[in-house]
């Protein structure tokens, strides 16, 4: 009998499982996940979206034939932290080890799959780019942010929730006194 | 069998035992000396383990004193309980088991001493089992663990030993043996009390009788007086009868 | 093979792997130690419901926010062990009854508070990773490390010290006491170090499969070797191999570490079942 209820219990805690976020040092790339998660089940682009499809259309086009050769200035070259090459128990404690540890990780080149959010601080009048990383269960999901110079939102940036691959290098700025970690990418297609 | 001799070792005074508040038997009076092997016969429920444990000091009277003398302090006692079943199956070898009999020898100390083990490998030659030691205990018939478990017994204390029913589960043959080995133990000059349901053999092999029932002791004294006492005679029938 | 070999250089070079090896196996060793008197004093289940009142304790700390949650886990937990393992000798309730309710319960109020009184965003990652131990292991921080270096110390040291005095009360505690050795003593220093070998097995396996790292070095060791001593020396050997190469498996192929773990314990019983059917039959 004890042994049904814990089984039970166990299937029950495993199918409540929903999209959450890592707790990430920074209460504002919390706050900014939290935000992104929540409005992840439920995307509406609402006024974004006619133009962002018809945007979308050719730049999914001009990204997917990066896929293969990238067009960017940088050539291709050996990244310190390949993550496209992990397994998913791996990738996980990697990127956990960066988020919490990142002063270890400055200066490296990594790169790294996942999907594409954006979100937007009106207050700051700045947006933020995350590549999101799930675990092998989907039940975890962790975030990095990154910034591509050169590049506009929305023409030049994929669509939400897009697989994407990023490569770059861990770099970190200062906002409002808070250090903030990044990925300085030269390097972003759609997988 | 012998009469009385020697020093008194063990004094039961005017014992209560219980526990939980309830008494189970009164009135227990009886002396063990030296050289004796009294049997405690009694029904189940009478009180017989519960005579056990407060002779060993695992539970206290609840009424009169037991007095130690003669040499024998609480803990001089060697105990051989009954067997669970979780030890039956119990993965160590017949040396370890033998050892543990030291352990209050030992105090703080985290190994056996010399004399420790020598004592041990005495008892197990003693009792004919030292070709055993490096046997799986699960492995040996009921007879051999019951060896070990005396050998065990004898290495916690030299002089007195207290059987808790010895041959519970042994075959005929395994029975005599154990109740002769008993017997040989008892003629070198180990005190012996034993717990026993065996009419026949108590009263074959013990010198004295301590009878509990009916929340009293019933008898006490010696093997004679009590096969030619009341309680001993409607005993003997009883047990005659159910033996077929 | 030279390509695996690659892989685990490479994963080696982080530091999050070295720990994850180290606390794995000092958590297989110290568990495979108890794991045999536990088994033998029929307490089982111990494992499991002990690390239910972890899960509890880590839900009771959350409310209070702690920076770390064992200074209210360790003691909950001992103080259960404590309440649990002396239960079997009084019987008022069964040994095996008080288990399941304290298990139970720590489990059900535990997932309440911590649904009323969430301590991170991802309550059912926490709850999921507490009780299948998926990744916690390789995301353990120096001080994780640490702590459980001292503790597995404390434990190991207190299993040599007292040796003689665990294999006598494990066998035959009433003829401890006769004696005169205050067996209860000893039943709670196995108590303690119980309950401090589950908090710290929670990281590596999860509470529900914490049962199997007690139970399955023992068993299986217990099927081939004679003596107490090869029984507890296979044990450990058993728990550290199947440990080490489990993380080993877990991190070239992505699989839950755990669970990997638990696999390759059931693997080695099963060998040494087989084993000990041609030793029976030679003998």
């Amino acid at each position: 009998m004890k042994r049904k209820i814990m089984f039970t219990a166990a299937i029950l805690s495993a199918a409540l499982l929903c999209s959450c976020s890592q707790n990430a040092p920074d209460s504002k790339q919390q706050a900014l996940i939290n935000e992104i998660v929540s409005d992840a089940k439920s995307v509406t682009l609402a006024t974004e979206k006619p133009a962002e499809e018809a945007a979308a259309a050719p730049e999914r086009e001009t990204t997917a034939s990066l896929k293969k050769e990238s067009s960017e200035p940088v050539a291709d070259y050996d990244v310190d932290i390949d993550l496209t090459e992990m397994n998913p128990t791996m990738i996980y404690a990697t990127v956990y080890d960066i988020v919490t540890e990142p002063e270890q990780y400055l200066g490296k080149t990594l790169k790294v799959n996942g999907f594409f959010d954006t979100g937007y601080d009106e207050s700051l009048d700045t947006r933020y780019y995350f590549v999101v990383i799930p675990d092998a269960t989907a039940c975890c999901l962790q975030g990095l942010e990154f910034k591509a110079d050169g590049r506009n939102y929305p023409d030049d940036y994929p669509e939400t929730r897009t697989d994407i691959c990023v490569r770059g290098t861990l770099d970190k700025y200062n906002e409002l006194g808070n250090d903030y970690y990044y990925i300085k990418t030269d390097m972003l297609v759609e997988t | 069998m012998s009469g009385q001799r020697g020093t008194p070792q063990l004094i039961c005074e005017d014992l209560s035992l219980g526990y939980d508040g309830e008494t189970v038997a009164e009135n227990i009076n009886f002396t063990v000396c030296e050289g004796n092997y009294l049997c405690i016969l009694g029904e189940n429920g009478s009180g017989k383990s519960t005579l056990i444990k407060t002779l060993l000091g695992l539970k206290k009277p609840i009424g009169g004193e037991i007095k130690h003398c003669g040499g024998i302090k609480q803990g001089d006692i060697g105990y051989l309980p009954q067997q669970t079943a979780v030890q039956k199956d119990f993965p160590a070898s017949v040396r370890e088991i033998v050892y543990s009999g030291c352990i209050a020898k030992c105090g703080l100390r985290p190994f056996y001493s010399k004399a420790e083990k020598a004592l041990a490998d005495e008892m197990m030659g003693k009792l004919g089992i030292t070709e055993l030691s490096r046997r799986c205990y699960r492995e040996l018939s009921g007879g051999q663990q019951q060896r070990v478990l005396l050998a065990r017994a004898l290495c916690a204390a030299q002089k007195m030993l207290l059987l808790d029913e010895p041959v519970t589960g042994l075959d005929p043959k395994a029975q005599a043996d154990m109740y002769e080995l008993i017997s040989t133990l008892n003629n070198e000059g180990i005190t012996v009390i034993m717990v026993s349901h065996d009419f026949a053999a108590a009263t074959h092999y013990a010198s004295h009788i301590l009878h509990i029932g009916a929340h009293t002791q019933l008898y006490y004294g010696t093997t004679e007086g009590y096969l030619e006492s009341g309680v001993g005679t409607a005993f003997a029938e009883r047990a005659v009868s159910e033996n077929g | 093979m030279a390509e695996i070999f690659q892989k685990l250089q490479l994963y080696f070079s982080y530091p999050f792997v070295w720990y994850a090896l180290i606390v794995g196996l000092l958590i297989a060793l110290c568990s495979s130690l108890l794991g045999v008197t536990l088994v033998l004093k029929r307490f089982s289940y111990i494992g499991d419901g002990l690390s239910h009142v972890a899960f509890g304790a880590m839900a009771v700390a959350g409310i209070f926010g702690l920076t770390n949650n064992n200074y209210i886990v360790i003691p909950m937990t001992v103080i259960s062990a404590i309440l649990l393992l002396r239960t079997g000798q009084n019987a008022k309730i069964n040994g095996d009854a008080a288990i399941a309710m304290i298990s139970v319960g720590a489990l059900a109020i535990g997932y309440l508070l911590m649904n009323k009184f969430p301590s991170s965003a991802n309550i059912s990652g926490d709850v999921c990773t507490t009780l299948f131990g998926s990744t916690s292991i390789l995301t353990l921080r120096q001080d994780d490390v640490i702590l459980c270096v001292v503790m597995s110390v404390i434990v190991i040291a207190a299993f040599l010290l007292f040796y003689h005095k665990i294999f006598a009360v494990t066998f035959d505690e009433n003829f401890v006491r006769a004696s005169g050795v205050r067996a209860n003593v000893y039943n709670l220093v196995i108590a303690i170090i119980t309950a401090l070998i589950i908090v710290l097995a929670m990281n590596l396996v999860g509470s529900l499969l914490i049962s199997a790292l007690i139970i399955f070095p023992a068993l299986s060791a217990m099927r081939v070797f004679r003596s107490f001593k090869s029984v507890i020396i296979c044990s450990a050997i058993v728990s550290v191999v199947c440990a080490g190469s489990g993380i080993f498996i877990s991190i070239l192929s992505g699989t839950p570490v755990g669970s990997t773990i638990v696999a390759a314990d059931i693997a080695v019983f099963l060998i040494f079942c087989i084993i000990s059917l041609f030793i029976r039959r030679k003998a």
